[in-house]
């Protein structure tokens, strides 16, 4: 019992100096612990999607779930370049209009990363990806997983980072819809992804795609979100409120790319 | 070596917590692996084998990305408390302490995050799950273990 406690307290003395002297003393430990950690927790994943896959391959008929799997991503990623063509031309448009008073826009860059671990708990929805610094990984980057959006980079490390998700329903993301051009605030939560803020003089269009508008500076335009599934919002409100749906499986990320 | 075995087996569910149990959530619940493992070696009464899951909360700590302290502090409290009603009140386990007993500290660690987001249909799908494995957990547990025997001797 003499034992017991005696590691409780050392418990409790570590925690309270992590916890004031998180920065000098934490932080570093963090980092190391986390670049231990990466080699197990990648094992662990393959470990688990190569035992998926063995379940997947006795269950289903043969190769057509994985056929069927490939040409969902194509057609989600064929979706999202749909979408980027469409916001181009509009923007083209406008900008055939203004010549000579808008900045070319900067060339994206793409930087693949590994989903290494999710958050241990269902209230903070964010997963840890391994790229970090060393890598040039910057907080708020945009990061995309088939073309849409699935967060924003919300704490950078050496070696890996934290990306905090849509759904999460801290997240607030500035959209616009592509055909209504209603721009609003992107909210994730149990409820499912919430577009709101939304003006009620514009009439959205069910189905339309929900893109990143750019505002706030933070994230990249143009980024596909989702579409629009249902206009939820009472005749009594303000503002205008409507249900998003994203086709991206935010428990089952595995890959995803960072905007630079 | 018992010791060596529980710290790697720590370090193994630490793990699992964070790569596997959320994706298996259930409506956007996910279980508590080593909160239940701690209280389930608690209600089995190995008190010497519990205090060491302590260091679960101090390693989510340092992966998770929760203000660091959080986990640490939720699972001494928990802790403290579990081992005070065991010890005072919980002399005979049977199915509705178990159930009680895993409801009530699944409420207790997802109240902190009621500040961040208040949403009451995942406290309450997230108490069922840890019940439901907790329930599976402390059989498991109990089947392999022995009870820790405690002589007091009074001088």
């Amino acid at each position: 019992m003499k034992k017991n406690n005696l590691l409780i307290v050392i418990i409790i003395i570590l925690a309270l100096l992590g916890f004031i002297l998180y920065p000098w003393v934490i932080l570093p430990i963090k980092n190391l612990s986390q670049n231990l950690s990466n080699p197990f927790l990648r094992i662990m994943i393959e470990m688990k999607n190569n035992t998926q896959g063995f379940f997947s391959k006795i269950i289903s008929i043969g190769q057509i779930e994985q056929i069927n799997n490939n040409l969902s991503q194509e057609n989600l990623e064929l979706k999202a370049k749909l979408a980027q063509i469409k916001e181009l031309q509009y923007e083209n448009k406008i900008l055939r209009g203004e010549l000579g008073f808008v900045k070319d826009r900067k060339q994206e860059e793409y930087l693949a990363a590994e989903v290494i671990s999710y958050s241990p708990n269902s209230y903070i929805r964010s997963i840890k990806i391994n790229k970090g610094y060393d890598d040039g990984v910057k907080e708020n980057q945009a990061v995309v997983s088939s073309g849409f959006l699935v967060g924003v980079v919300s704490e950078v490390y050496k070696d890996n980072c934290d990306v905090l998700l849509i759904i999460d329903s801290t997240s607030l993301i500035p959209i616009v819809m592509q055909d209504s051009r209603a721009t609003g605030l992107l909210q994730g939560g149990l409820t499912g992804l919430i577009a709101r803020e939304i003006p009620l003089d514009i009439e959205l269009k069910k189905e339309e795609m929900v893109l990143t508008s750019g505002l706030g500076g933070n994230l990249p335009q143009s980024i596909p979100v989702g579409k629009v599934k249902k206009i939820i919002s009472a005749e009594s409100e303000i503002f205008q409120k409507s249900q998003i749906e994203s086709p991206i499986k935010f428990n089952n990320l595995d890959i995803v790319f960072i905007l630079r | 070596m018992k010791k060596i075995i529980n710290f790697i087996a720590i370090i193994l569910v630490v793990m699992l917590q964070i790569t596997i149990v959320p994706r298996l959530d259930i409506y956007y619940a996910v279980f508590n692996l080593p909160l239940l493992i701690m209280l389930s070696l608690i209600l089995i009464k190995r008190y010497d084998l519990a205090v060491f899951w302590l260091l679960s909360g101090v390693l989510l700590d340092l992966i998770s990305p929760i203000k660091f302290g959080f986990y640490t502090f939720s699972y001494l409290f928990i802790y403290l408390l579990a081992t005070f009603v065991v010890t005072k009140f919980f002399h005979q386990i049977n199915l509705f302490i178990i159930i009680f007993f895993f409801v009530i500290c699944s409420f207790v660690i997802d109240f902190a995050f009621l500040f961040y987001d208040f949403q009451i249909k995942l406290l309450l799908l997230n108490a069922i799950y840890n019940t439901f494995i907790g329930y599976i957990i402390y059989y498991f547990l109990k089947y392999y273990l022995e009870p820790q025997s405690i002589i007091k001797v009074k001088i």
